[in-house]
């Protein structure tokens, strides 16, 4: 696939799923811009990918994506630096395991927050520069949670099915335009947020974790988790040329586990 | 090339939308095994296929809803290329079936082809595959199996049982590494497509150019589906980096579905 003269942006691309997209755009030519709040991830991403292929095709740049100032600022720095946007991959987000009763708000909100406001805020400027009928694309990343509930994580499934809402109501709205909108749903990805979500209901159930990673992948029907380049594949296909007919869908990439 | 020496069989490959995909996975390396019950197609795409030396496809002639013929398409495939990594269930017929018709025979052909022809196909491709070696079962269904049109009682209900058959047959193999999925394909630049939409205009009395051009308009693309896209679309789904999708619907419908 060629995506020489594409511009991306990946949030959260620093870290597992978000850094494995990153590698394959970077890898077919495109240039990505990379956010979140950690600039140490960013730029030791950047640089790892960078010196892969050889080329500066990665430009960390640090930002609340929950802040819509600093939202608006960096898809300025990408106009400023490239000129143009093709790809927005709303990949950054925050799980955790907050029970209803127990659970503080802050941790409510936070999830929420960057779940949904981020994805929010970065959409509405991407939209505002991207070209109409220039292969212009939105994935956001969801979750298999935004298909079903998981006990005690009432805010992550509430906020995943709500990216999965949004992408199929702002695909319709921007159709015309030529841009498509979908969602992808990985279920279990090796990444750490996973092992944190592992070692967090472990404990809540009161069972050692690698025993509860166990019964978790005895769960899906093809017996492993997935790893964050298979998620970065079908990202892949969506950003094609050919993929500009699949619009407002929520595709999950997950063994098996959610139909 | 990522389906370099994979052997794939298409059913219903002389025209429409199978024949695209077989030209797809053609140019992605693929083997490709087409069959179809009617002649004059399959030696309208014989004739096709070698003018670019590229593609190269094994043709059958074959009624899928005839178990013996079933056997001669995968014995063909055998005898020729050894072995059977792929089946595209694409072979299928629709139209309209008033319940208050008094001939029962669109039923009875729409729910023979579409289900106990996809049903002989994949029994028999999934005895001659190997287990562990990224086999690929992809149904050809429609937006019409997940929702629904006045009149099409007979399609619809077979195209909704494609569903309930991807996904339970999707854990049944998911060991196997054998991933199963579904393609529902909204409105698709075919013949097929268009003797449908006359036929709803007939239905509606309405004049047939009117009624497709609302139809069309009512796409949010605004155009039909270019049966190349669907192709496409397969190729992900049949190639090793699409392992971990299975038992998924996924909807190429330029919008007319959503979530």
């Amino acid at each position: 696939m060629d995506l020489k003269d594409k511009i991306s942006i990946v949030t959260g691309g620093g870290t597992g799923i978000g850094k494995a997209i990153t590698e394959k755009l970077a890898r077919e030519g495109s240039r990505v811009m990379i956010c979140s709040r950690n600039l140490e991830h960013l730029e030791k991403t950047a640089r790892d990918i960078n010196d892969q292929v050889g080329e500066e095709k990665v430009f960390p740049l640090q930002a609340d994506i929950n802040n819509k100032e600093d939202v608006e600022k960096s898809v300025e720095e990408v106009i400023k630096k490239w000129g143009d946007l093709h790809i927005l991959v709303n990949n950054a987000g925050k799980s955790g395991r907050v029970p209803l009763l127990g659970g503080k708000d802050e941790e409510w909100l936070d999830i929420l927050d960057t779940n949904l406001n981020g994805m929010y805020f970065f959409s509405k400027a991407a939209l505002r520069v991207m070209k109409d009928n220039a292969g212009g694309r939105i994935i956001n990343i969801s979750s298999v949670l935004g298909k079903f509930g998981v006990s005690g994580y009432t805010a992550y499934s509430a906020s995943k099915h709500g990216v999965i809402g949004f992408s199929s109501a702002l695909a319709l709205e921007v159709a015309p335009r030529g841009i498509t909108v979908n969602s992808i749903c990985p279920g279990w990805v090796e990444t750490q947020m996973a092992e944190k979500g592992i070692n967090e209901t472990a404990t809540a159930l009161g069972m050692n974790p690698e025993e509860f990673k166990k019964t978790q992948i005895s769960e899906i029907p093809i017996k492993r988790f997935i790893n964050p380049e298979e998620v970065a594949d079908l990202v892949l296909f969506l950003v094609g040329e050919d993929a500009r007919a699949i619009t407002g869908q929520a595709i999950s990439i997950c063994g098996g586990v959610t139909q | 090339m990522v389906l370099k020496d994979k052997v794939i069989i298409v059913t219903g490959g002389g025209r429409g939308i199978g024949k695209y995909i077989a030209r797809r996975m053609c140019e992605q390396g693929a083997k490709v095994v087409i069959c179809s019950r009617n002649e004059r197609n399959l030696e309208k795409t014989r004739k096709d296929f070698e003018k670019q030396s590229n593609l190269e496809a094994l043709i059958v002639r074959a009624d899928i809803t005839l178990k013996d013929q079933v056997k001669t398409v995968i014995d063909k495939t055998l005898e020729k290329w050894g072995k059977i990594d792929g089946l595209v269930n694409n072979a299928g017929t629709g139209g309209m079936n008033p319940i208050t018709w008094a001939d029962d025979g669109q039923w009875f052909a729409i729910l023979e082809t579409n289900l106990h022809g996809l049903y002989f196909m994949t029994k028999a491709v999934l005895g001659a595959m190997k287990k562990g070696e990224n086999g690929r079962i992809i149904n050809i269904a429609s937006h019409l199996s997940k929702t629904s049109f006045p009149c099409y009682t007979a399609y619809c209900t077979a195209e909704h049982a494609i569903l309930g058959f991807t996904r339970s047959l999707a854990k049944e193999v998911a060991k196997d590494g054998i991933t199963v999925n579904a393609i529902c394909a909204g409105l698709i630049d075919t013949d097929f497509a268009k003797k449908r939409t006359h036929e709803m205009a007939d239905q509606l009395g309405l004049p047939q150019r009117d009624y497709t051009q609302n139809v069309i308009n009512a796409v949010p693309i605004k155009r039909l589906i270019d049966p190349l896209e669907v192709g496409s679309l397969a190729v992900y789904l049949a190639s090793d980096q699409a392992q971990a999708v299975t038992g998924q619907a996924i909807d190429i419908n330029g919008g007319i579905l959503v979530p």
